[in-house]
């Protein structure tokens, strides 16, 4: 069953990245002393991340009709099984359902740079990794601007492969948005294709209530994309 | 001369900004100094204290690359003579991220940091298969094998080149090694591998010690 409010697209959209999270990404902490020439090398790598990016974005929003410890259901038929999901979306009345990338040239362009500046690569690589994140950050706070007005907040966003919600449900979620028509493709292995790009759920819901600010990935004894 | 090998080693260390560093290896080099030397006492040294660098958080990826870069560019220069002495290479190391899975960046910093240790590397890319690991270990004799994965998904084929590699006899003659954001100790454990590094530089290291235990 499709989304009775419709799959919505966004194109063409400005991009900001966030240098500390492309710091952290690289092993950088907050009290980390970068050198003079590193730090050009990181700024010069998200301007072209930047350049290269065709942002893109998808997304449904959804009624909860069914909300249990180990599940969530939509009016569409989309169901999330995952208690930390679950957990995020305590006292929430809807999900967005969303997907986005930056297309594949950065990405090509870094691959194409291996071999002979790899260092340029590697940050170029991660700098695409944070503006895949830039363009998703830009996608919820378009939905947030429509979600004030009737009086809704944001959770934060969460990912297939993030704590208890398998990598596999890409599928699920692949198979009720449809991100094909923004040219992302999902390989047997649940990779999306081109890589820098970012699927998840976000809850909608009153406040007080729902749960807004830090991910809660940082709970997640696992942490494996986080370390 | 002794100088000029601790300067050789500390401008691979750090990043050799100026590429002088092949300059150097080749004074060196008409200066009468033997190519082992130049390999034990200066770039291997170097390598090793980059690498202790990042495992003290004094370095970072981008750092740890430009030093694996300088390094490579100096083992150029001394690669005809290494092949022509005889010197030994420390192993020979079979690479690649696992089927299904196309991360390379994580494998390419091992990549970098085993050649760096002197470690001859046989790099098979991404997306490779159980067979393809396991006949390329066969076919170099290789002491070592690596794999990465990036996926849950994807990491179970590490088990699989394990139990294939026992199958085929060479599990005992090959230390396997595996890395990437989803495995850990524990993993390694439950499907056999050897070694688990978390860090590129820490797995060199791991390596370098099984292989003088063995």
């Amino acid at each position: 069953m499709k989304p009775e409010r419709g799959i919505h697209v966004i194109k063409n959209f400005p991009i900001q990245v966030n240098l500390r999270a492309t710091l952290r990404h690289l092993g950088y902490k907050p009290s980390s002393k970068i050198d003079d020439r590193i730090k050009g090398m990181i700024d010069n790598a998200i301007e072209r991340a930047v350049e290269l990016a065709e942002p893109v974005g998808i997304y449904f929003i959804d009624k909860i009709v069914d909300h249990t410890a180990d599940e969530v259901a939509l009016e569409c038929g989309f169901r999330i099984e995952s208690k930390q999901v679950s957990r995020l979306l305590n006292a929430c009345v809807e999900v967005v359902v969303f997907a986005a990338t930056i297309g594949p040239a950065a990405e090509s362009k870094a691959a194409e740079m291996m071999h002979d500046k790899p260092a340029e690569a590697v940050i170029l690589d991660s700098a695409a990794g944070e503006t895949a994140e830039g363009a998703v950050d830009y996608l919820h706070r378009s939905i947030q601007a429509d979600a004030h007005r009737r009086g809704l907040h944001l959770t934060p966003r969460f990912s297939p492969g993030y704590g208890d919600w398998p990598l596999e449900a890409q599928r699920d979620i692949f198979a009720s948005l449809k991100p094909g028509d923004i040219g992302i493709t999902l390989t047997e292995s649940c990779m999306m294709i081109p890589r820098k790009s970012v699927s998840g759920i976000v809850g909608l819901g009153p406040l007080p209530g729902i749960r807004t600010g830090a991910s809660p990935c940082k709970e997640c004894s696992k942490n494996i994309y986080i370390k | 001369m002794t100088e000029k090998l601790d300067e050789l080693k500390q401008l691979v260390v750090t990043g050799d900004r100026e590429k002088k560093a092949p300059d150097m290896v080749r004074e060196l080099l008409d200066e009468g100094e033997k190519v082992d030397k130049i390999l034990n006492d200066a770039l291997i040294p170097a390598m090793e204290l980059a690498g202790q660098r990042f495992e003290e958080k004094e370095f970072f990826v981008p750092e740890l690359i430009i030093a694996a870069r300088a390094m490579d560019r100096s083992i150029e220069v001394i690669r005809p003579l290494l092949e022509k002495s005889g010197i030994s290479k420390r192993g020979t190391l079979v690479l690649g991220t696992v089927k299904g899975d196309q991360h390379d960046i994580g494998k390419n910093l091992a990549k970098m940091m085993f050649k760096g240790a002197g470690f001859e590397v046989i790099d098979l890319g991404h997306d490779v298969s159980v067979e393809k690991f396991v006949d390329a270990v066969m076919e170099n004799s290789a002491d070592v094998v690596g794999m990465s994965a990036l996926l849950t998904t994807t990491m179970i084929q590490m088990g699989d080149v394990v139990k294939r590699l026992d199958e085929v006899g060479w599990r005992d003659k090959t230390i396997v090694i595996i890395g990437g954001a989803p495995v850990s100790r524990e993993y390694a454990d439950k499907i056999g591998a050897d070694i688990y590094a978390a860090t590129a530089p820490g797995g060199v290291e791991l390596v370098k010690e099984r292989l003088k235990a063995s």
